[in-house]
């Protein structure tokens, strides 16, 4: 099947080249080789093959690629915060809390000069829009400028999505039940769901998650790679809900007093790990203090921030400097409440203060810190007084560092549960071979996408773009590198998970790679003998 | 011997000629040898007609006809190896991993020789200050810990055939050097080489035509299991996900079935990358072993 | 006697200044800005160069030189980029888990390899024991320590359950370093340490039965011989002469091991300084790295200097020849 479409396809590319080849005088300069830049594998195997995949389409076109894998790390550096895309990349973002509002993907993305613009697009009509939709407190008039935004992302075409994951999870079922999907959320970025609605089966109260990585220290103003664990231990004031609303957390309710004032409500009867209780002097005291230092990793969430003062004992104000529609859903689900008796009288650097050392790994949310030895092992013990601590005595989060021993970890009963790193298919396939493994799809906003640098021709011209996107076999790569867990992506920057923000009358192209043809010839460009593209002739 | 610097290039020729061929023929003698090299001679082949042996491209993914992944097949007609996590064919992945592996282990085993050939005779043959500097600088590099530093290297320099081969001859010419410097220096101190130089001959005429002939066995042992030690750097490094990933290596298979989670219950696409890579190293040992015997008169039978 | 160990110490002294110097210069030339993936989006200039300050990254490339070099000399690798903690409180408890596994897994490894290096070496030459040994040992040698790993997990833990896959230890075991003295954890060490010991045995076993072969024909063993003393003690006489290049070959090969471990960490999740190597390459996380591997380099350099002070002092006339040559 596959070679006879490849014979297919030669002799199609040989008619082109004929065709053209009368016409050779009338041709550009030839487009030269592209460089596609994508994740290796240290990050997850599905990228290499998607971007084999997807360049063998491209291909098609009279393309030629340079494929050239990135370490995860370097990547991020270099490219996603760095500017230094060359070509093209085929990426994936995963699916953060806070990406569940749309400024992510159409502002912090694509708004000319933002830091993770890697595409590189700047036009300054549609970041003025963007920038207006973050001041639009009225949910209505807001959802109409997103939806403006969408149209005119997807018409410009900077990037766009090829497909969304599917994570998954299995568990140990003999030991576990209720464990609920956390879905478009990551389970590992999510508190809630499933682990504090886990209920232990049997006399087994301690629930073991086998994990890849070790987080790296549990001071939340340090702490990025592992906010979801870290947030275990320190409450957030909301939480992000499955079904894309943001619900009361620590704090019961908040409301704004006008365009930059929110008021925030504690929920009362709190306490920390060490019994005291939680008021609202801790939480400006904490506001106050992360917007005084401004920690590195917080910068972006606090940017906005004037001041915070106290009103009651349950009751303070956040003044905001600009009204800002997307400071509850990525501010108040990311901030914490730090207990002002033990951080008050400390003299040095909050930031970079080592609270295992110092016995200050002190929180007020459903788990109590108990040990951590480096790469090995996290355990945390249940704070019964929380209001929403589980029905068991702790969690385990096991740094095992590679898939197998996950798998093994599962299969032996060692550990109880596994959430990300054994791929989707592996789990699913576990799941089936072992009686006693449950499993379950969650679909995510997390996304895999092609950027291209709009700074640089070809990619400048909007034709070309289109011709590339229309090119893109979404199909292929959710069947062949995701082994068949993935959503295909809609139109527009917004995922087609995020129900309350995406725009359904956006249409995506369908899969032609002969249209894609079509909209090059009529640009101008054309193909030579060989079947190699050639830019438009100069005039 | 060869008294005036005026030999033919012909006689020249037919020397070389011969002690390319010597320490194939000797080493012909020796049983586990022989077992050896018709291994590798096989291995070989295999390599150089890979692509016409392996039936499918190695990263195609088969498809059934409803169109759904042939993923984690066990061996059968359409695949004698059966498939990958991604369906790609196994046999046709061990097939160019053959290739690969002679393409690193071969490009690196002569860069590797001709760099400690180099730096062995120089040192060698003038000695002194040339060779003390050299020497410190071979003292530097053998306190390298060997895969840590392809680890770093390869993670820094980036993943690709060029780098590994790169890092690897930066690693091993080292052991080389040494070897070869201390059979230089013993050829040295021989009376023709002393003649020559009385007789007018040039330093490049007397380690062309005298030396280099003479080191010519060692060398040929250490670039035979240079092919060995950077087969073997190679496999380790794309085990550890640091291979090249647009080339098929054993390694670099053993690596995605490991990081797929594949590892038990795929025997059939974790067996045949590591018995190839077992048979071929251990096919390199045994031919160095059996010139180890034949050349140490104590350990030759009688 | 004496110039010649104090010419050595400054020589090894030098080594590890310059294998340093390397680490730093490769790490430092490296595009790729470390601050870059460790702040998030829209971070202040102020508080990046806060960041730069303290991670030692201002100044020329010679000012971090010199910085580094000052910091080292006080025993300070720097704080890791990932675990914001000093370097040396990271490592310290994975070097004491990768010396349980090689110290171990080498002494087994040469005790087991030197008694069947004798077995096979006193076999009748040409025989099967001796064809078998070697052949078995060759092959051994060339069998990669992943695919060692890899072949044990098979069949012990995956297939016969008798041992666990992966780790020190279960999570809920004792913790400091009562944890080396339980039941569990020499259950987790047998497979990676039997790794270890395949590791090392096959170049043990060739290097005695070399040893032995070659006594064989010295005049004293048919002296001894000849006094009727028995033949598996004769064996003992002829083996135990070759023991002494053994003995000086431990220690290079102690450094070569721990280093040789990470791939052997890697396939048993055994929390050591090589797995955290490789981590922290991939996380960019350059003090880590570089302080490991400095660590790596210091112990061949310190067990190559050990090596040849026992052997000056078990024959003085190498340190002779080797003032004189080297």
């Amino acid at each position: 099947m596959q070679s006879k479409s490849i014979v297919k396809w030669t002799v199609l590319l040989a008619s082109f080249g004929a065709l053209s080849a009368a016409n050779a005088e009338e041709l550009g300069e030839p487009v030269p080789p592209i460089s596609l830049v994508y994740y290796a594998a240290d990050i997850g195997i599905e990228h290499e093959q998607s971007a084999r995949i997807l360049s063998s389409e491209w291909a098609k076109l009279g393309l030629e690629f340079e494929l050239q894998p990135i370490q995860f790390g370097t990547f991020v550096a270099t490219i996603n915060v760095g500017g230094g895309l060359e070509d093209m990349a085929v990426v994936a973002v995963g699916a953060d809390p806070d990406r569940t509002d749309p400024t992510y993907w159409l502002s912090d993305s694509s708004a000319c000069g933002e830091r993770r613009n890697a595409s590189k697009w700047c036009d300054e009509e549609y970041s003025a829009l963007a920038s207006l939709q973050r001041t639009q407190i009225d949910l209505d008039e807001r959802i109409k400028t997103v939806n403006q935004l969408q149209n005119y992302h997807h018409e410009k075409a900077p990037w766009w999505p090829v497909t969304h994951y599917v994570y998954g999870m299995v568990w140990n079922s003999e030991k576990w039940g209720n464990i609920s999907s956390p879905a478009p959320l990551a389970p590992h970025e999510d508190p809630v769901r499933p682990w504090l609605s886990a209920e232990p089966l049997t006399d087994d109260r301690i629930l073991d998650w086998a994990y890849l990585e070790d987080v790296s220290g549990y001071n939340p103003m340090a702490e990025e790679g592992a906010v979801g664990w870290v947030r275990f231990v320190f409450d957030t004031f909301a939480k992000n809900d499955p079904s894309g609303e943001i619900v009361p957390w620590a704090a019961e309710s908040w409301e704004f007093t006008d365009e930059t004032n929110l008021r925030v409500k504690l929920r009362e009867g709190m306490t920390f790990h060490d019994g005291e209780p939680v008021t609202a002097d801790d939480a400006v005291f904490t506001l106050n203090k992360v917007v005084e230092i401004q920690p590195p990793a917080m910068a972006a969430r606090l940017g906005n921030i004037a001041n915070v003062e106290k009103v009651d004992d349950y009751t303070f104000d956040i003044q905001l400097k600009s009204s800002d529609s997307a400071f509850v859903p990525t501010a108040l689900t990311f901030l914490f409440i730090l207990p002002e008796h033990v951080w008050a009288d400390y003299s040095g650097d909050f930031v970079d203060r080592d609270i295992v050392a110092d016995n200050a790994v002190i929180g007020s949310g459903p788990f109590k810190f108990e040990t951590w030895r480096p790469n090995e092992v996290h355990e945390l013990s249940t704070h019964t007084a929380h209001f929403a601590a589980p029905k068991y005595d702790g969690v385990r989060r096991l740094a095992l560092g590679q898939s197998d021993a996950i798998s093994a970890a599962l299969q032996a009963g060692d550990g109880d549960i596994a959430t990300a790193v054994l791929p989707v298919a592996a789990m699913s396939d576990l799941a089936a071979r072992e009686d006693h493994l449950d499993f379950i799809e969650l679909p995510t906003h997390a996304s895999q996408l092609v950027w291209v640098n709009n700074e640089k021709a070809p990619f400048t011209d909007l034709a070309f773009r289109k011709a590339l996107r229309m090119a893109t076999h979404n199909q292929r790569v959710g069947i062949e590198a995701f082994q068949g867990f993935f959503i295909p992506a809609g139109a527009g920057p917004v995922p087609n998970q995020l129900a309350l923000w995406h725009d359904e009358s956006v249409k995506p192209d369908a899969f032609d790679i002969e249209g894609a043809r079509a909209i090059l010839e009529e640009a101008g460009y054309g193909w030579d003998s060989q079947g190699r593209l050639h830019y438009p002739p100069p005039n | 011997m060869a008294k005036t610097p005026t030999l033919t290039n012909k006689a020249a020729n037919v020397g070389l000629r011969h002690r390319m061929l010597n320490p194939v023929a000797m080493l012909w003698q020796d049983g586990s040898a022989r077992i050896g090299m018709i291994v590798f001679f096989l291995f070989a082949v295999v390599a150089i007609f890979a692509p016409y042996l392996a039936p499918y491209p190695p990263f195609e993914s088969s498809l059934s006809e409803a169109g759904r992944l042939r993923r984690l097949e066990p061996p059968s007609i359409d695949h004698w190896l059966g498939t990958t996590t991604f369906g790609h064919d196994v046999f046709s992945q061990l097939i160019m991993g053959f290739r690969l592996a002679f393409v690193v282990g071969v490009v690196a085993a002569l860069a590797v020789g001709f760099v400690s050939t180099l730096i062995g005779i120089i040192s060698g043959y003038f000695g002194g200050v040339i060779d003390d500097l050299l020497m410190r600088l071979t003292d530097v590099a053998l306190s390298i810990p060997t895969l840590p530093f392809a680890i770093v290297a390869v993670g820094l320099l980036g993943p690709s055939i060029e780098n590994i081969i790169l890092v690897i001859t930066v690693l091993f010419w080292r052991n080389g050097a040494r070897i070869i410097r201390s059979t230089v220096l013993t050829e040295r101190e021989k009376i023709y080489v002393k003649w020559a130089r009385t007789a007018g001959a040039s330093h490049f005429h007397i380690i062309i035509n005298h030396i280099l002939p003479n080191v010519f066995r060692i060398v040929f042992l250490w670039i035979t299991m240079s092919v060995a030690f950077a087969i073997l750097t190679e496999a380790s490094l794309s085990f550890l996900g640091l291979g090249d990933p647009t080339a098929v290596s054993w390694g670099q298979m053993l690596n995605t079935a490991f990081v797929s989670g594949s590892l038990r219950t795929a025997w059939w696409w974790v067996a045949p990358p590591s018995i190839a890579l077992v048979v071929l190293i251990s096919s390199i040992y045994l031919i160095g072993r059996g010139y180890e015997e034949l050349n140490n008169p104590r350990l030759r039978r009688r | 006697m004496r110039a010649y160990l104090i010419s050595r110490n400054v020589q090894s002294l030098f080594v590890v200044f310059v294998v340093t110097s390397i680490m730093f210069v490769m790490f430092r030339i490296m595009p790729s800005d470390p601050t870059a993936m460790l702040v998030d989006r829209g971070m202040p200039e102020e508080a990046r160069q806060a960041l730069l300050e303290k991670w030692g990254l201002t100044g020329t490339l010679w000012d971090q030189y010199l910085r580094y070099f000052g910091n080292l000399a006080v025993g300070d690798f720097g704080e890791s980029f990932f675990y914001r903690q000093p370097v040396w409180d990271v490592l310290l408890p994975l070097i004491v888990n990768s010396l349980i596994l090689a110290i171990p897994g080498l002494l087994l490894g040469a005790l087991i390899g030197a008694g069947l290096g004798m077995v096979v070496g006193w076999s009748k030459r040409g025989g099967r024991i001796e064809n078998i040994g070697i052949f078995v040992a060759t092959i051994a040698r060339g069998t990669p320590s992943f695919i060692v790993g890899i072949a044990l997990l098979a069949v012990f833990s995956s297939w016969l359950g008798w041992f666990p896959a992966f780790g020190m230890g279960d999570p809920g075991d004792a913790a400091g370093s009562q944890r080396y003295f339980t039941f569990e954890f020499l259950h987790h060490l047998f497979l990676p340490l039997l790794a270890v010991i395949i590791f090392f045995l096959p170049e043990n076993l060739l290097l005695m039965r070399s040893g032995v072969v070659e006594s064989r024909t010295e005049d004293y063993i048919e002296l001894v011989r000849a006094k009727g003393v028995s033949e598996p003690r004769v064996a003992w006489h002829a083996g135990r002469n070759s023991l002494l290049p053994l003995v000086t070959w431990l220690f290079p090969a102690l450094a070569e091991t721990v280093a040789g471990l990470i791939v052997i960490e890697i396939v048993f999740a055994w929390p050591g300084v090589g797995r955290e190597l490789v981590l922290a390459v991939t996380r960019q996380d350059y003090p880590l790295a570089q302080a490991a591997f400095i660590l790596m380099a210091l112990l061949i350099v310190l067990s190559n200097l050990a090596a040849d002070l026992t052997y000056t002092k078990l024959d003085p006339r190498v340190a002779y020849s080797r003032a004189k040559h080297g």
